[in-house]
């Protein structure tokens, strides 16, 4: 069975008290290993990221490690929120794949104009601070959205969710997605019966695609991580789905925070053979575990 | 005659008290414009500096860490709330100060003061080497001797690294095949009795390439503790060898940051970027803060050869 083994029993990353824009919660992060370090680019709000809390504020901010479990951070969102129409109240929750040279990042562009005011967005980097919004990826109430690294058959694909399910979807220019299709649903009376969606971007493996999730609990909303396999050829095919998830709320800061038991990932960094998935603690601080990619067994 | 112009009066790096590391003094920066950005490596300073007493005293200690910045207009910082570097051998019990980057091939070198503290001149000077700006190895004292200033060329010449140091009180050169055994140690450039240049020298960042020679920054300190700073021209093939010195400072201090400080009257620079045609020149005000000050690649040449005929 597959299982995350947390590397740290505290949160690698927290808010930041002098800084008001992360100063109540630094949580679900994209995250990759690129030119020797460990990257992360963490959502961040200035109150609690609950409507019962106000009009929280998102920002993106930047942080960087040689260990993959001790951060710096820039003291200065890389993307901060305002300015742009889909992000009058900022980003959320980004998935970074690296294709060529271009660091590229889909993440929630939320403005709350109307209900549903959310929208999958993209930006382009060449090194992971300075962004060039590229825009609207998907027209519709959309988010958990991922790019896959490469070219799968011939086409760009990108994994969303239409709620309460995960979909890939297929374009030739990155700009008109066709072709959607469910691929991965709640299963009834589980862990996973509300709502799944995908973790960070898919990883490569001589099996399959390796695709960690998130999965909502109807009974309490506590979320949990799980992990699938999909065909390389034709990911619309799920080979394998592990029944029991691969981590769920334990700790403190896991089950208390601003959203109380959720563990939500949105990113992972692969050095070698070890595979680090960084994860919001209840919607609050970021935590790290991980497997070995030898590990991907179904 | 070739001055800088300040592009900020207020500083553009000031320390922060909630960091214990930069809690006093953030000045000496080293500098490069790669990828899109401006990078500062800058020294942090976490107390202030008790330079009266006969030796370092411990209880006076003040410890040195060199922290780090980008910007993608060279004015507007964002930074690490953690040290990119800190001392960590025999050597830099007292920290590791005044940085200068180069990046020769692929690999980013930093030379820096290594200060050990037992005496005010028991520092060495040091380099540690990245890919990838954040992580730093090394530490390995580049001359056996006291000396300080000291940066590496971006480019070999005659399949030999260069490195520009400092034997009070002038700027030396010396030479080495494998950056460990340094050798033909000689004098570039020497103090000026009588000005604003006659107490010690020594370079400011590592000297730019362009087709007139090596543009060096450097800076000069006076009988009245005024550090000031100059351009000289050093042949590209002979760089022991000045082409052109300007008899005039480039940059004093006289914003009220420059002239207080840690260190009253203090403009002192370790590093410069070329970009969009000009000469960003960072430094330290005051051993306090940091400032930025420019000038037109195109005049600075145009003086400075005048100045060579």
């Amino acid at each position: 069975m597959i299982k995350l083994e947390r590397l740290s029993d505290k949160p690698v990353v927290s808010p930041d008290l002098s800084q008001p824009w992360e100063r109540a919660a630094t949580f679900n992060t994209a995250a990759i290993y690129d030119n020797g370090l460990f990257h992360l680019l963490y959502r961040a709000t200035d109150i609690g990221c609950h409507a019962r809390f106000g009009d929280y504020m998102n920002s993106i901010g930047y942080a960087v490690s040689c260990d993959g479990i001790h951060f710096m951070k820039l003291d200065k969102p890389v993307l901060a929120p305002g300015n742009h129409p889909q992000e009058l109240r900022g980003a959320e929750d980004g998935r970074l794949v690296k294709i060529g040279d271009t660091f590229h990042l889909t993440y929630t562009g939320f403005s709350n104009r109307f209900d549903g005011d959310y929208r999958i967005c993209m930006a382009t980097s060449k090194n992971l601070i300075t962004w060039e919004r590229r825009g609207v990826v998907l027209d519709e109430p959309n988010k958990n959205a991922s790019l896959f690294p490469e070219k799968v058959s011939g086409k760009w694909c990108l994994l969303h969710r239409r709620h309460p399910d995960i979909w890939i979807a297929w374009s030739d220019d990155m700009q008109n997605w066709h072709g959607h299709t469910k691929i991965l649903s709640p299963v009834s009376d589980t862990w996973q019966d509300a709502r799944v969606g995908i973790a960070g971007p898919p990883i490569k493996t001589p099996q399959g695609w390796f695709l960690m999730y998130h999965a909502a609990h109807l009974a309490d909303n506590s979320y949990r991580l799980g992990a699938a396999l999909l065909d390389l050829a034709d990911p619309t095919k799920v080979l394998a789905r592990q029944a029991e998830p691969i981590i769920e709320p334990e700790l403190a800061w896991e089950k208390v925070g601003f959203v109380p038991n959720v563990i939500f990932s949105n990113g992972h960094a692969v050095k070698g053979n070890e595979i680090y998935v960084y994860y919001g603690g209840a919607d609050t601080v970021i935590g790290v575990a991980a497997m070995r990619m030898s590990d991907i067994r179904f | 005659m070739i001055r800088l112009k300040r592009l900020s009066d207020k500083p553009i790096l000031s320390p922060i008290w909630d960091h214990e590391w930069e809690r006093e003094a953030v000045f000496n920066a080293g500098a490069l414009c790669e990828n899109g950005l401006f990078h500062l490596f800058y020294r942090a300073a976490d107390n202030r500096f008790h330079l009266t007493t006969e030796k370092p005293e411990d209880d006076k200690k003040f410890v040195s860490s060199i922290g780090y910045a980008v910007s993608t207009d060279g004015l507007n910082f964002a930074r690490f709330d953690k040290p990119v570097l800190i001392g960590t051998t025999e050597y830099e019990a007292w920290g590791v100060e005044d940085p200068r980057i180069t990046k020769i091939d692929s690999t980013y070198y930093m030379t820096y003061t290594a200060f050990r503290g037992q005496d005010w001149h028991d520092y060495r000077p040091a380099l540690c080497w990245s890919k990838n700006l954040v992580d730093w190895q090394g530490h390995r004292i580049l001359l056996d001797e006291p000396n300080k200033d000291v940066a590496l060329f971006p480019e070999r010449v005659d399949g030999r690294y260069m490195l520009l140091h400092r034997r009070e009180p002038d700027i030396w050169i010396a030479f080495s095949e494998d950056l460990q055994t340094w050798t033909d140690h000689q004098i570039v450039m020497r103090t000026i009795p009588g000005g604003w240049e006659e107490t010690k020298i020594g370079i400011a960042g590592p000297p730019h390439k362009t087709e007139a020679g090596w543009v060096l920054f450097y800076h000069a300190k006076d009988v009245n503790h005024v550090y000031r700073l100059g351009v000289a021209l050093l042949d590209l093939s002979q760089p022991a060898h000045v082409l052109a010195r300007q008899p005039e400072p480039i940059l004093e201090p006289e914003t009220t940051w420059e002239r207080h400080g840690l260190v009253p009257n203090v403009v002192f620079s370790c590093g410069s970027v070329e970009k969009d045609g000009a000469y960003f020149v960072y430094y330290g005000g005051g051993d306090s803060c940091m400032g930025v000050a420019a000038v037109d690649k195109s005049t600075l040449l145009y003086y400075l050869t005048r100045e060579a005929k």
